[in-house]
């Protein structure tokens, strides 16, 4: 909303500067976004809430501003003096067949006026809000449109076909050419001003070209209404046109206003234009807006703001504000007036008080109540998700951030078939974010692309966030934890640099779940579509597969503009919160000594590293503490189709110091069992 | 004979030092008591000593011989310590090291947030993303058609299921199972169909707050807000409160804080004006304490919200908010 300094000097005597008005307004919840330098003049710009139609007009920042300074404020005169009538003869009927789109249509004649410029200072004031001047009659609508924030329209009375003025709603397929020029087609949820023939106006959006007032125009009908603010705002969107007109019919226009800037126009169309005015005033109203009384008590208004404002500053603020106020002990009785229709009920007028009183004066304090601390993370959800991520982090991996509406060509990409299950929005903002992400892998995917190809040498990044799924009618979102890993590990000057691979991944898997106290997952079972068969697998816990773990398999690098070996992670981790145990419970300190001895042999390949640790296992479990196995061999000397390996076998007991000769007898049975069960040749070191 | 023992004892330090390795200092014990070692010589010779000397001679090697056995010892433990090559070091070589990850810096700010407000006793709540109409906007006051709807541009996904705008929903869905006193902080996602540019986000994360009771006031809104932005943005800052508009809360503020980088005095940053806006602030507004079915007049309470993205671009001076959904390394090492 603009306005200028000499504008609302029409209305208030005021002596501040443009700088404490804008800062005034600003405190006041009117903020001024903008003050620029015009010849002698400032130009204001506003923004004005929704709540507040009234400051849409200028007069209505100028009562701001008198209450905000205590002046009075002076209302341009709306009298008619009777020389200025003059009786119309022929006769004009106005109807109005939507009375709920319409509930209040005005429409006055003015007769033999003359279209000419406007005068010097209200083409000066239009020019200086950024509006052209056109001709006496349209500046003046204009002028009061802005003046009071009602809009106004004229139309050429002889171009109006029959005496009548309807205000229906369109048919199916009628068509209008408005002042810009445009032909609109127009259908029933459009509310029109028609004449006999045709519509004439789109009612409280923009008139027609054929009635426009004109140069050779000799008299007119003004027209001054209320339309429903849901009618205009649906009629707008629809043609997709906007004018002042619909801005401010949208947000609501005030009641008295209606006849009140009517008056106005018509006066300084009397005075500019030289007409006379038609002593009938159409007025179609569906029922007078009623006052409604509002009781506020003193005592609430300081409870809610936290204040001891005094009740005359309360009935003083709201007066200046233009309401009537009546004090009966403690409680204002306040009445409700068109102009301000956003006050309804007592807060609305606590918020009045508040804003006069300045929201700096109130003071700050700390919540005395006791309050207790609700429901603070029952669920534990927060500390494992945060625990998680410590983890990841402190393993080396970066978190990453990534938008939960992706685009369709992602999914294609993964090959996961774009199904019921997948959430697509309705109205997205483009083809890019139109599906709500089902995985985490193709972001993940996209940002190890992105870095890969900025020369990073290394990427191992993780996400924990929600993933989308339609599920039984309903909508299901389901916490992920996701990871890649991909390029070269390299420490620095004096190890050898290598690629990352399955190995490293699954050891920081293994030391996460270590510390979210998940002892028993497992990794192995069918991997899915996206994986290498060869070097990929399941993660299961308590045999409920939770996630996925493996290599990417090659076309899908292509895919992702990806060069490397890449290996990835997905874990549900809403489905292994429960499994989570942040609890931790100390055990003594062992109070024997443990005894190492290495085993080292040469074992058919095939023969998994967890079978043969179950079977080490079931030799002496009781005394075995730790199984590590730190090396492994192929080719060499190593016949083709076996391996060699080495293993470390830590035996204690709780109860005694066991003696070497117990444990080289428990390490030879050992042996002996891995010869026996798994043809295991040991080998000597 | 006596002679070359003391020969041996003198220089025996000495020699000792020079040993820089295990296998020089094997040489050199051998060469003392080993099969041919000078000590081990005049062992075999002390038979042919007078009983006299052959007491005193025969003390004099048992002492020496353990006192090279000591050193042999003390000399090995301490070349393990300094490294074997007992070569110095290029100390300004860089180390070796693995490198940790780095959190991101939403998460880190977040985190940030959701402490301070949980040391002032705020619980944290969390809610759906995928929201009803009746959740995002009518329980809280914005009703269909008006324009205060105009400000949450909304995703929708069929029906009147849609993407929450804000995370205020979750207050609604808080106050339905929960009876005052409370006081809660909300975190999460949202989304709103803007064109997506250096400042605005098709998604985002906000904070809200949320805590009623009997006696709660806009005093206490300031007072809670004001140890907030003190302790996220330093303890010079300054807060300030004008008033707005919000469906949901009445009487509604913004809240401005002093800008940080110019300290007020206008810069770049605060366009000249030496504020920043932070957050969207009110008391609750009674109609939605109807929706959920508080007794009239019984409660207040006040709501606050604030953009995570925002915040963290004010504190860590980050001028695009694209950049923390594009990952880059060479920004997400920066925090
Ligand atoms: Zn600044």
């Amino acid at each position: 909303m603009k306005f200028t300094y000499s504008w609302i000097k029409r209305y208030i005597d005021l002596k501040a500067t443009p700088k404490e008005i804008s800062d005034s307004l600003t405190m006041a919840g009117l903020e001024v976004v903008s003050i620029k330098k015009i010849g002698g003049d400032y130009l204001f710009e506003a923004e004005v809430t929704t709540n507040r139609p009234d400051c849409l007009g200028i007069i209505g920042i100028a009562r701001e501003l008198s209450a905000i300074f205590n002046k009075d404020l002076k209302l341009p005169s709306t009298e008619i003096k009777p020389s200025y009538m003059v009786r119309h003869k022929g006769d004009f009927s106005v109807s109005v067949i939507d009375k709920n789109a319409c509930p209040r249509y005005t429409a006055r004649i003015a007769l033999n006026i003359r279209v000419a410029p406007s005068p010097e200072w209200l083409m000066v004031h239009i020019e200086s809000i950024g509006l052209r001047p056109v001709n006496n009659i349209v500046d003046i609508t204009n002028f009061c449109l802005f003046e009071f924030g009602q809009p106004l329209h004229a139309f050429d009375l002889d171009k109006l076909k029959g005496n009548r003025i309807i205000v229906r709603a369109a048919r199916k397929g009628e068509t209008i050419v408005t002042i810009d020029d445009a032909r609109r087609t127009l259908d029933e949820d459009t509310l029109v001003i028609a004449d006999e023939e045709r519509p004439v106006a789109i009612a409280g959006i923009m008139g027609g070209i054929d009635t426009e007032v004109t140069d050779a125009t000799k008299n007119i009908l003004l027209e001054s209404a209320y339309f429903e603010p849901s009618v205009i705002r649906r009629a707008a969107r629809k043609l997709a046109l906007k004018s002042e007109s619909s801005y401010r019919f949208e947000r609501e226009v005030a009641w008295d206003n209606v006849k009140r800037c009517s008056d106005r126009a018509i006066l300084l169309i009397a005075e500019f234009a030289k007409g006379k005015i038609s002593a009938k005033f159409f007025d179609k109203s569906k029922n007078p807006l009623k006052e409604k009384l509002i009781t506020l008590s003193g005592k609430r208004v300081n409870k809610i703001l936290g204040v001891d404002i005094p009740l005359d500053f309360m009935k003083g603020s709201l007066e200046c504000l233009g309401f009537d106020v009546a004090v009966n002990k403690d409680t204002l009785c306040v009445s409700t007036n068109s102009l301000r229709k956003d006050i309804k009920e007592d807060i609305d007028l606590i918020e009045e008080i508040a804003r006069l009183y300045g929201y700096d004066k109130i003071p700050s304090r700390i919540p005395k109540e006791l309050i207790t601390n609700h429901r603070a993370d029952e669920s534990g959800i927060r500390s494992k998700t945060h625990l998680a991520k410590d983890t990841m982090v402190s393993l080396g991996f970066n978190e990453v951030v990534s938008y939960s509406l992706i685009s369709p060509v992602i999914l294609e990409k993964l090959g996961t078939e774009i199904d019921e299950t997948i959430i697509r929005i309705k109205n997205p903002a483009s083809e890019e974010q139109a599906i709500m992400r089902p995985t985490l892998i193709g972001n993940l995917l996209g940002v190890a692309s992105f870095n890969l190809n900025r020369k990073e040498a290394l990427v191992n990044i993780f996400e924990l966030g929600n993933i989308y799924r339609r599920q039984r009618g309903g909508f299901k979102e389901e916490l992920y934890l996701a990871g890649v890993l991909c390029g070269t590990l390299d420490s620095g000057w004096r190890e050898k640099h290598r690629h990352a691979d399955f190995f490293d991944l699954k050891g920081a898997l293994e030391e996460l779940f270590s510390r979210l106290g998940i002892k028993t997952a497992e990794f192995n079972g069918e991997p899915r579509q996206i994986l290498e068969g060869s070097s990929s697998c399941g993660i299961y816990i308590n045999e409920k597969c939770i996630g996925l773990l493996g290599e990417l398999r090659s076309e899908y690098l292509d895919r992702f503009d990806l060069k490397e070996r890449l290996f990835i992670f997905e874990i549900n981790f809403s489905a292994i919160l429960d499994d989570i145990n942040l609890r931790r419970h100390f055990s003594a300190i062992p109070k024997y000594p443990s005894i190492k001895r290495d085993i080292s042999f040469v074992v058919d390949e095939k023969i998994s590293s967890a079978r043969i640790m179950q079977v080490i296992r079931s030799e002496a479990s009781a005394l075995i503490k730790e199984i590590r196995l730190f090396d492994k061999y192929d080719g060499g000397h190593i016949p083709p189709g076996k391996k060699s390996l080495a293993y470390s076998i830590e035996y204690r007991s709780n109860d005694r110091t066991l003696t070497d000769d117990e444990v080289n007898s428990l390490h030879s049975n050992i042996i002996n069992t891995l010869r026996s069960e798994l043809g295991a040749q040991a080998r000597e070191k | 004979m006596l002679g070359e023992l003391q020969k041996i004892k003198e220089t025996f330090d000495k020699d000792l030092e020079s040993c820089v390795d295990l296998n020089s200092i094997n040489l050199f014990r051998a060469g003392l008591i080993g099969k041919k070692g000078r000590l081990t010589e005049i062992i075999k010779n002390i038979s042919s000593l007078n009983r006299e000397e052959k007491v005193k001679v025969g003390s004099l090697v048992n002492e020496l011989k353990h006192e090279i056995e000591l050193g042999v010892k003390a000399r090995i433990k301490a070349l393990s310590r300094t490294g074997a090559s007992g070569d110095s070091i290029d100390v300004t070589m860089p180390g070796v090291a693995s490198r940790i990850g780095r959190k991101h810096p939403l998460t880190v700010i977040l985190k940030e947030i959701v402490d301070i407000f949980e040391d002032m006793g705020f619980g944290v709540v969390e809610g759906p993303e995928i929201e009803t109409e009746y959740y995002n906007f009518e329980a809280l006051n914005i009703p269909k058609d008006h324009p205060s709807r105009e400000a949450f541009d909304t995703f929708y996904i069929e029906g009147t299921y849609l993407l929450r705008s804000h995370t205020s929903p979750v207050q609604v869905r808080f106050m339905e199972e929960n009876k005052p006193p409370f006081r809660i902080i909300v975190p999460g996602r949202v989304y709103r169909p803007d064109a997506t540019d250096a400042s605005h986000s098709f998604m985002f994360h906000q904070v809200e707050g949320l805590m009623v009771g009997e006696d709660i006031s806009l005093a206490d809104l300031k007072g809670v807000l004001e140890i907030f932005s003190k302790r996220l943005f330093g303890k010079a800052t300054r807060m300030r409160f004008r008033p707005h508009f919000f469906p949901f809360t009445e009487p509604s503020a913004e809240v401005d804080i002093s800008c940080i980088i110019c300290g007020g005095a206008g810069c770049r940053v605060c366009s000249n004006k030496g504020w920043l806006e932070v957050l969207g602030a009110g008391m609750v507004n009674p109609k939605v304490f109807k929706y959920v079915k508080y007794g009239h007049e019984k409660y207040t309470g006040f709501a606050f919200g604030m953009g995570v993205e925002r915040i963290a671009m004010l504190k860590y001076g980050i001028d695009d908010i694209r950049l923390f959904f594009e990952n880059d390394f060479r920004f997400l090492r920066q925090f």
